[in-house]
């Protein structure tokens, strides 16, 4: 049984379901990589008949308005906008958030560390010293999927999720690392997960509200980092 | 079914009701006659209102299209033979196409006599229950 | 307007979801079951996209302070309008004052009023549709609570042929649905489409998925439905990269039973997806009660395409039908 992760040789694309497309690059996670993904993005949301798109670390949703149009009918013409697309910096702002880890609020810092071979504090140095690109829209509104995360702390995902308390979360797992905002005053306290909570943000900014204009306060291509407040052991 | 055709429909109902079975009007330059064929022997036809006694009236179809006893979401018939209806109550559906008209008791009474079978293709104002008046509840 | 006298929590407004804001995090929400909602809004001459109100959990009474064209679909709750009784899938006019009581249903799971005008809660992010997670939408961003009074939009009074109303077939007497040569009588069949996972999975896992019956367990909400039975297993289990999410996801986690991802589940993960359930079959689904056992059928994108075309001339058969037994009040 391996860890490791699928890596496609050649891009593809496949339908989801009835009324979307899923493109998938090539290749390993890389920066590059992923700008091409935000530029494909920007070409299909001109298309007609275009409902949504949602970059994915890898990949792209199209959906399609499927009272007019067909999946079929985009998925040649996806495959040659991935073929014709090309990478290029974006000038994403910079985030940082100071982390206190471990203790209660990064209860799985240890697990991570023991996982490893490593002391807490050889985790906190590798995971604060990353610089983390926002690659992809999160499970809700936030800070999104975060790549960056060093090789050297790679875990795999939970196969049994667990209940953590929610608000400021520093979370990894696979190659991907999360940032969770704010607790929302009508959520629940803590919420399943399949991740590694390994430090909690406290002072983490909403990244969305409705209200506000612009409504996320940050972008695809913005970038993350974090601060160590203190480690509690 | 157009607002004409309703029209037609409710005067051919009140000329049978009535027993006349032919119609004529001159207006000047118009001519219109209207022949009814006689009602079918197979079907009964009681005689209308006799409130006091409280013989059986027809309760007739609103619309042409396919007799429904039963809802097809429920596991009863809307009516059986013997129940006793309030005015206004819902006892059976005439389905036209997707969609549904109900047929209402036009008094509080009690069926006496049911005219058609589920699936029945019925015509706008074909017999469909005989209802005997019973007094309000 | 319509007052709330008592609702069990769950039951919220929704229309036929909000899109174009994934990039957000923002998934569709909206009604799980849109036939319903839209054969209700049709038969009122409404666009189908208008809001109305989705009950989950019952007994549930509202009171009308408006006289106003009203259709109940979905799943029979065995409705009456003060001591009057409604069959199900039925059009009606209400007259203010009138209170509405809805009751558990015996079949289904979920159903759905839809009112003249639609209910007029205002449209955020493009969509009226309750986004309970992210707390905006429908009305105050929530589902319903006692006391709570709903805005409805003035509009012409519609009349209709007969005061009773009239009714709309319901979708399973019509819509063919898929078939399964394995399925029992009283299994729900999901028409699927394989999803970017799907060889991953092994011989007999993939056997299973089109044979194997699963039940609907009781953690099966809006999110999503939890299904009990075989457990699906990777050749391979590979790390997955994550992707976005869209309702009718089947998910296989490492413990093997799927979960369908529905209208409320997040817009994102991680975990492997076997099949997509097509679009045309979600409805049934989200009238699928816990207990309840369904299998998958593998179908092509010409027999989804097919699925869609039947559905959409349903509605507007009974849009045109409904239209026939209608019309506007005028000075109303």
């Amino acid at each position: 049984m391996s860890n490791g992760i699928t890596i496609l040789e050649q891009p593809r694309v496949s339908y989801c379901g009835d009324h979307g497309l899923l493109l998938e690059a090539e290749g390993d996670l890389a920066l590059p990589t992923q700008e091409r993904i935000w530029a494909v993005n920007e070409v299909v949301l001109g298309w007609p008949g275009v409902l949504d798109t949602q970059p994915g670390m890898n990949s792209l949703l199209v959906l399609i308005q499927t009272d007019q149009h067909d999946p079929v009918e985009y998925h040649d013409r996806l495959l040659r906008a991935w073929g014709d697309s090309q990478s290029g910096r974006r000038a994403g702002k910079l985030l940082e958030v100071g982390v206190v880890y471990g203790g209660e609020g990064g209860g799985d810092l240890p697990d991570v560390a023991r996982f490893h071979g490593v002391d807490i504090a050889e985790i906190v140095q590798l995971h604060s010293a990353a610089e983390y690109t926002i690659f992809a829209p999160g499970t809700g509104p936030g800070f999104g999927y975060l790549f960056g995360l060093d090789p050297r702390l790679f875990i795999p995902r939970r196969k049994v999720p667990v209940m953590r308390k929610v608000g400021g979360t520093v979370s990894i797992a696979g190659a991907q690392a999360i940032l969770g905002g704010p607790k929302h005053p009508n959520a629940a306290a803590t919420a399943p997960t399949g991740w590694h909570v390994i430090g909690r943000a406290h002072d983490v900014p909403v990244p969305f509200d409705i209200a506000r204009d612009p409504m996320s306060i940050v972008s695809l291509g913005d970038r993350v980092r974090f601060r160590i407040e203190r480690i509690e052991r | 079914m157009s607002e004409a055709m309703h029209s037609m429909s409710s005067v051919v109902e009140l000329l049978r009701r009535n027993g006349i079975e032919e119609f004529e009007v001159w207006d000047g330059a118009s001519h219109f006659k209207l022949v009814l064929p006689p009602a079918e022997a197979a079907v009964p036809v009681t005689a209308a209102v006799d409130f006091k006694t409280g013989q059986g009236v027809e309760v007739t179809s609103p619309a042409s299209g396919t007799f429904v006893a039963r809802h097809p979401s429920r596991s009863k018939d809307f009516v059986a033979v013997g129940d006793i209806k309030q005015q206004g109550e819902c006892m059976a559906l005439i389905q036209i196409g997707p969609i549904y008209r109900p047929v209402v008791a036009p008094f509080a009474g009690k069926i006496v006599q049911t005219l058609c079978r589920p699936g029945d293709a019925v015509d706008f104002s074909l017999p469909l229950f005989v209802l005997q008046r019973q007094a309000a509840i | 307007m319509i007052e709330i006298i008592q609702t069990p929590p769950l039951n919220s407004v929704q229309d036929l979801g909000r899109f174009g804001y994934r990039s957000y995090g923002i998934g569709c929400a909206g009604a799980m079951d849109r036939v319903a909602l839209a054969a209700g809004n049709l038969a009122l001459g409404n666009g189908a996209n208008l809001a109305g109100i989705e009950f989950q959990l019952f007994p549930v009474q509202l009171r009308f302070h408006c006289d106003i064209a009203i259709a109940l679909t979905g799943a029979d709750c065995s409705p009456t309008l003060d001591v009057h009784s409604l069959p199900p899938w039925w059009v009606v006019n209400v007259k203010a004052g009138q209170v509405l009581t809805l009751n558990s249903p015996l079949g289904g799971m979920r159903s759905y009023l839809a009112v003249a005008g639609g209910i007029d809660v205002p449209v955020v992010l493009g969509s009226r549709s309750t986004q309970s997670r992210d707390g905006f939408g429908g009305f105050a961003g929530r589902p319903l609570r006692a006391g709570d009074q709903l805005p409805t939009a003035p509009g012409p009074a519609l009349q209709f042929r007969d005061s009773f109303g009239l009714g709309i077939q319901p979708p399973d007497a019509v819509l063919k649905g898929g078939y399964h040569s394995w399925a029992a009588p009283d299994d729900l069949i999901l028409r699927v489409i394989p999803a970017s996972e799907y060889d991953q999975f092994d011989a007999a896992s993939l056997h299973a998925f089109k044979t194997a019956s699963w039940t609907v367990t009781v953690q099966s909400n809006r999110m999503g439905y939890r299904l009990a039975g075989t457990s699906l297993q990777r050749m391979n289990p590979t790390e997955m990269r994550s992707q976005a999410i869209v309702a009718g996801v089947i998910q296989v986690p490492p413990s093997g039973e799927p979960i369908i991802q529905l209208s409320d589940g997040n817009s994102a993960g991680g975990y492997p997806k076997i099949a997509i359930v097509i679009q045309s079959d979600l409805w049934r689904l989200a009238q699928a009660a816990p207990g309840r056992s369904l299998r998958f059928v593998e179908v092509s994108l010409d027999d989804a395409r097919a699925a869609r075309t039947e559905q959409a001339k349903y509605l507007a058969d009974v849009a045109r039908l409904c239209s026939y037994c209608r019309s506007s009040r005028a000075g109303a």
